[in-house]
């Protein structure tokens, strides 16, 4: 489903992503752990587009992602605020991707609905305009924004950040669903090694813009990934 | 069948989900609208008495007879953008065993049955009989308001066909436009005014002038019958694809919106300006600023070359404040635009709409404001088909080299954020090169002929539109990274 090969990019003399290949099937939840700076946000800003790579290319069903932007059309993403237009309530963005998505007007009132114990839109809260609201709020509406058009590919950089617990649980839930029976690609990062472990079938660990280790998920590759960062945290 | 045809309209008319109001507002509906239309009986009825309140030397046949293009022309255009074509009212009665001659015949009858026809008619029937008949002969009467009346049907059935046209493509836009850029040309050039048009055509029914009837009548047999073939032919295309289905069910105006899908990019583009503090506060100063060349407006005979730059300034005053910082006002959302299926140009293009009916807003205000004479009224268009067809587009073009961040929300006053001296030269410039064309032109030709050539430019570079975007749209995928890089910082 999306492939990475020989990618590289730098700023200035440092290297923040350095994948030779790197091949995420379709119906996966793959994990992307590791320290700040180890370069997590970067690839999946190479994998959106939002940056160009110095050499290698990223691959989505095939097409590389700089050449056509039909990815674009299965494909939901939430990286930061910068996908949020702040100007508009959370419903008329919400209504603003339905329309670019050409989604009807009950598809887009039947997610929401789905969504509802997530992010409700009836509060008065929501008649705020975005910029108005909590991070946690925002987060909210990223998130929901990217998971609207039903994507074949997710991509989430951080999800479980500004999240209270009760709505980090429902989201584990939401994301979980999706990719279970196996009809969406899920990809995501989080410096939280148990959200990831709870809902990724694959996880990577990154360290300086270098993918060390992708496997399976299971309990000896946790405690495995669990003893890297122990080991990371006593060398310093 | 008739019968049941209008006993349905009528019931889709009052169950249309526009009446699912409250009691009160049902009530406040009902009387304005018995308001309305009893005004324009009145009006109708006591034209005379009516406009001497206001004009006192005036005669009400002259007045009329001397507007009716004009009320033409705007029935047409209130037909042609605001009404749905009819077509989609009969999309369930295409399976069931009735003739399609009797469809289409339906469709005609009922699509001279708007409410701007009714209500013209309301005016009309009682004015005629209350200020025509009492002044001329019975037989002069009957001439009049049957070429009167033919006309109206005229213009409804002529809208009715551009608005089928509009079902074919909206290409068939160009059919109006050209039609009324004929007549304003012909006002502005030969001197024949739609006054002098309106007051022919009085002149020649009240004078019970055969050759023109008829000539009135195969006109509008002539419209009937395009409409009538047109129509039945919409019957087989109407169901080969789901898009042509869609276009039926919406006026040509939707229709346009909804092909282009610019509705939504356009709302957004409103959102903006209304919703944050830098660019509303950049609105409220280009009003500002109009307001106050309108009021020391130069006048052509006096400074030719300050008057068109000044013209060039007024008609493009929304378009350059806020182009120059086109995708800075957008960058806090950048990286959404470029990683989610927006469509950037028809973003763009929304954008360009907006600005270009600011300009015509202006343009209107002009002409009522400043009472200009015919050749600074062509000076005033060709400034605005200038900055329409070229001056809007370059400095898009040149948009694209804006990698400055603007934080939408900020004071405006004594923040420098996202102001590039470069866009800024660069609008200057542009303001200036038409001001070079003509006085080069203005050495070999005279001033209307130079003023043709200008507009001619800019219609070729309007109809290139398509290509212009395309390179636009390409010098934006090239600069894509190095913005998005300038945006985040």
């Amino acid at each position: 489903m999306i492939k990475a090969e020989n990618l590289l990019k730098k700023f200035g003399n440092t290297v923040a992503v350095d994948i030779p290949e790197l091949s995420i099937r379709e119906g996966e939840i793959w994990g992307l752990v590791g320290n700040n700076g180890a370069g997590k946000t970067t690839f999946l800003r190479l994998m959106v587009d939002l940056l160009k790579p110095d050499t290698g290319r990223i691959l989505s069903k095939s097409i590389p992602v700089y050449q056509s932007e039909h990815w674009k059309s299965y494909t939901g993403s939430f990286i930061d605020n910068n996908f949020l237009i702040e100007f508009l309530t959370p419903l008329e963005y919400f209504k603003f991707i339905s329309r670019i998505y050409e989604m009807g007007r009950n598809d887009l009132y039947e997610k929401l609905e789905s969504y509802d114990h997530f992010l409700n839109i009836k509060t008065p809260e929501s008649s705020k305009y975005i910029r108005q609201l909590s991070s946690g709020e925002k987060h909210k509406v990223g998130v929901i924004g990217a998971l609207l058009s039903d994507p074949e590919v997710l991509i989430l950089d951080e999800p479980f950040n500004f999240l209270d617990p009760s709505s980090q649980i429902i989201l584990k839930k939401i994301l979980g669903s999706g990719s279970r029976n196996k009809t969406r690609t899920l990809i995501l990062s989080s410096h939280n090694l148990n959200h990831i472990s709870d809902i990724c079938t694959r996880v990577a660990l990154m360290e300086k813009g270098k993918i060390i280790k992708d496997f399976q998920n299971n309990r000896e590759s946790m405690s495995e990934i669990e003893d890297y960062f122990r080991y990371q945290t006593d060398k310093s | 069948m008739f019968i049941n045809f209008i006993k349905h309209s009528v019931k889709s008319f009052l169950r249309n989900a526009a009446f699912e109001l409250k009691l009160f507002l049902k009530v406040l509906f009902a009387i304005s609208q018995l308001y309305l239309f009893s005004a324009l009986i009145y009006l109708g009825y006591d034209f005379q008495n009516v406009i001497q309140l206001y004009q006192s030397t005036s005669d009400p046949v002259t007045l009329f007879n001397h507007s009716l293009l004009h009320i033409c022309t705007v029935l047409f255009i209130l037909q042609v953008f605001s009404l749905k074509n009819p077509l989609s009212a009969l999309l369930a009665y295409l399976h069931l065993p009735v003739k399609r001659n009797k469809l289409v015949l339906y469709i005609l009858l009922m699509s001279i049955s708007n409410y701007f026809f009714i209500g013209l008619l309301l005016f009309f029937v009682p004015y005629s009989i209350t200020t025509i008949l009492p002044d001329y002969s019975t037989q002069q009467f009957l001439f009049y308001f049957t070429g009167i009346i033919i006309i109206f049907f005229s213009v409804g059935y002529f809208s009715l066909l551009i608005r089928n046209l509009f079902g074919i493509s909206f290409v068939y836009v160009i059919l109006p436009v050209l039609l009324f850029s004929g007549l304003y040309f012909i006002d502005l050039f030969l001197d024949i005014s739609f006054t002098g048009m309106s007051a022919f055509i009085f002149e020649q029914l009240i004078n019970k002038n055969l050759y023109f009837l008829i000539l009135l009548v195969l006109i509008l047999t002539g419209l009937l019958l395009c409409n009538f073939i047109l129509l039945k032919k919409d019957f087989y295309r109407i169901y080969q694809n789901q898009k042509a289905l869609l276009n039926y069910s919406v006026s040509p105006r939707s229709h346009y919106f909804r092909e282009n899908a610019l509705f939504p990019y356009a709302i957004l583009e409103i959102r903006l300006i209304a919703r944050n503090r830098r660019p509303r506060g950049f609105f409220w100063i280009a009003v500002f600023f109009l307001v106050m060349f309108c009021m020391i407006i130069p006048r052509a005979d006096k400074d030719l070359y300050l008057t068109f730059l000044v013209y060039i300034l007024i008609s493009g005053m929304f378009g350059y404040s806020f182009i120059q910082f086109l995708f800075s006002w957008e960058s806090s959302y950048f990286d959404f635009i470029s990683s989610a299926k927006f469509d950037i140009i028809k973003y763009l293009k929304a954008k360009y709409l907006i600005y270009i009916i600011l300009s015509l807003i202006v343009f209107i205000i002009y002409l009522l404001v400043v009472k200009p004479a015919k050749a600074e009224i062509h000076m005033f268009f060709s400034a605005l088909l200038y900055n329409s067809g070229l001056g809007y587009f370059v400095l898009i073009f040149m948009a694209s080299y804006n990698k400055s961040r603007i934080d939408l929300n900020r004071n405006i006053f004594f923040n420098y954020q996202g102001i590039n001296s470069v866009q800024f030269l660069g609008v200057i410039l542009i303001m200036l090169i038409p001001c070079l064309i003509l006085f080069l032109l203005l050495l070999w030709v005279n001033l209307t002929h130079s003023l043709l050539i200008i507009n001619f430019i800019c219609i070729v570079a309007l109809i290139n539109q398509k290509k212009i975007w395309k390179i636009i749209h390409n010098k934006l995928s090239q600069r894509k990274y190095t913005n998005l890089e300038g945006y985040r910082k």
